[in-house]
């Protein structure tokens, strides 16, 4: 069961990382927050949050390949993701997508409140 | 035998003239009679006189003739002979690879270039469909058009291809082919392979920094843009600590930013050959601190200390302010960041063999031995480095042993994985 208010953040970036949460934390969300792909996948596993926010590039196991992983599994599946990514590659987001993504925001380009908006429209609130 | 059977065939011709004009002469002898016998015994003599020396310039002008015919033909076949060797010799050793293929385009044969260009020898791949090299990794659409032109006879011009050596090594090359004849009007191909993998490489390598650039160019951006939206966002009881954390946060990020264009430039100023040092006097004391007051900060943090050692130093040294501060600071850097807690670097200066040797020695994490070779090359980390995330662009090291180069010194290394690293930069004076 996943839990309705939680989201796990993974970032290796750790001055991103806190920003994401500081700004989540005040819409009361609670945060799990993981630093790389394999941290990611245990705290997805072990906290069923509602929503990941999962950058592209990670040490260990990298965005897509977490992405991948969590939709093969009955715990994962359902989850709803964000990727997170430094770049605008446009084959990137076809990948994405195809590995299940439901939705794809390049961090340069994409304000704190927008995407706090987004993670709302995502879980219907 | 050549010229036996052309003195024959001269005999032949000779004795002929002769027995002709001789019957001749006989024949007028017998139809005009001449009264005088004396007068016949001359006439007679002379004709035959005559008729001899007709037949032997005859024999003569005849084998001059032959011999020059003789000679005419040689001549054209030497001229075949050489031109054909002239062509077999360009085929065999041009430096573009070359491979001739049957119309099932089976290789029939190839060059020492091409022989040198799929590292085996030259015979080894003989009746091997050529197409059969063609990578699959790479672009399979374009490689599978070029069998459909060669069956359709049409040639192919410098299409790029990634070519799959016996010995699974991949190597680029522009694949010419072009269809012909041959004696017996048989359809082949000729085929020719410009190597362009060491291109490739650099362009991939282009690629790869630019896309990094870009990249550890945006992490800072993001960063300073989400802590200028926290500290303005108009949230309640923002605290005066959670504000200062946010500025720092953005302070440092603008550093980040500087150390990175810092690198950037100073990789490209270094690429372009523009950068013809200045020699100045430098204080080497006072440079020396000036680069460890860059880093007091990052030190502290850690509990590292910084030391300077100048006992058997001169006082100055004749350098170039801007690239010896790239190499000392980047030196420096590298061992604070490098590290552990409460480690210890120290910088030596001392002057050995008419050379100033700056030796910057750290406590930090060391480098992994089968890592070592790699260690100057642009953009590479080593692996320990990159585990424990700490930050880096993998420009520094490149950096200084490039500028070392243009000041026309060396840099040295020793280490060992969890002790640490020491560098020696060794410098003319």
């Amino acid at each position: 069961m996943s839990t309705q208010n939680t989201i796990l953040i993974v970032e290796d970036e750790h001055d991103l990382q806190d920003a994401l949460a500081s700004a989540l934390g005040y819409e009361d969300f609670t945060i799990i927050q993981a630093y790389d792909g394999e941290e990611g996948l245990q705290k997805a596993k072990d906290e069923s949050p509602a929503l990941i926010l999962l950058d592209i590039s990670l040490p260990k196991i990298d965005g897509l390949e977490v992405l991948r992983t969590l939709k093969k599994t009955e715990w994962g599946k359902d989850i709803k993701v964000i990727i997170m990514t430094a770049l605008d590659d446009f084959e990137k987001m076809a990948e994405v997508m195809d590995a299940g993504g439901d939705e794809y925001v390049v961090k340069t380009q994409i304000s704190l409140s927008d995407l706090v908006q987004k993670i709302n429209a995502k879980l219907g609130k | 035998m050549a010229t036996i059977k052309t003195n024959i065939r001269a005999i032949v011709v000779a004795v002929s003239v002769f027995v002709t004009l001789t019957a001749i002469v006989i024949y007028f002898h017998d139809t005009y009679e001449i009264s005088d016998r004396y007068h016949e015994y001359v006439v007679l003599g002379l004709t035959l006189f005559s008729v001899t020396l007709i037949s032997a310039l005859t024999y003569q002008s005849y084998r001059v003739f032959e011999s020059a015919r003789a000679m005419a033909r040689g001549m054209t076949r030497n001229m075949l002979v050489e031109s054909q060797d002239l062509f077999s010799e360009l085929y065999r050793n041009s430096p573009v690879p070359y491979l001739v293929i049957n119309e099932r385009a089976e290789i029939d044969s190839m060059n020492i270039a091409a022989a040198r260009f799929f590292h085996v020898e030259l015979d080894a791949l003989e009746g091997i469909d050529v197409f059969s090299f063609l990578s699959t990794s790479e672009d399979t659409q374009k490689n599978s058009l070029i069998p459909e032109y060669f069956k359709k006879d049409k040639p192919v011009n410098e299409v790029e291809v990634c070519i799959q050596r016996p010995d699974k090594i991949e190597r680029w090359a522009l694949l010419s082919l072009f269809p012909f004849r041959n004696a017996k009007g048989r359809r082949m191909g000729l085929l020719t392979l410009v190597d362009i993998t060491q291109q490739k490489k650099i362009d991939k390598a282009k690629t790869e920094f630019v896309s990094l650039a870009s990249h550890q160019l945006r992490t800072p951006i993001s960063a300073m843009k989400w802590n200028v939206e926290l500290l303005t966002s108009a949230h309640e009881n923002q605290s005066e600590a959670l504000q200062s954390s946010y500025i720092e946060k953005i302070e440092r990020n603008l550093a980040r930013m500087e150390m990175l264009i810092n690198d950037f430039l100073n990789v490209s100023k270094l690429e372009l050959g523009t950068l013809v040092p200045e020699y100045t006097q430098i204080d080497l004391a006072s440079f020396l601190r000036s680069i460890q007051d860059e880093y007091i900060a990052l030190a502290t943090t850690k509990g590292v200390t910084i030391q300077i050692v100048l006992d058997r130093a001169p006082e100055d040294i004749m350098s170039d302010t801007q690239l010896l501060h790239m190499v000392v600071s980047n030196l420096v850097g590298n061992a604070v960041k490098y590290s552990s807690k409460n480690g210890e670097v120290r910088v030596v200066a001392e002057v050995v063999n008419r050379e100033i040797h700056i030796r910057i020695t750290d406590t930090g994490i060391g480098i992994p031995d089968e890592e070592q070779e790699m260690l100057f090359t642009k953009l590479f980390r080593a692996s320990n480095a990159k585990k424990q995330s700490i930050e880096g662009t993998g420009l520094g090291l490149y950096v200084v042993r490039e500028a070392v180069r243009v000041l026309g010194g060396d840099v040295r290394f020793e280490s060992v994985v969890g002790q640490g690293t020491t560098f020696v930069v060794m410098l003319p004076v």
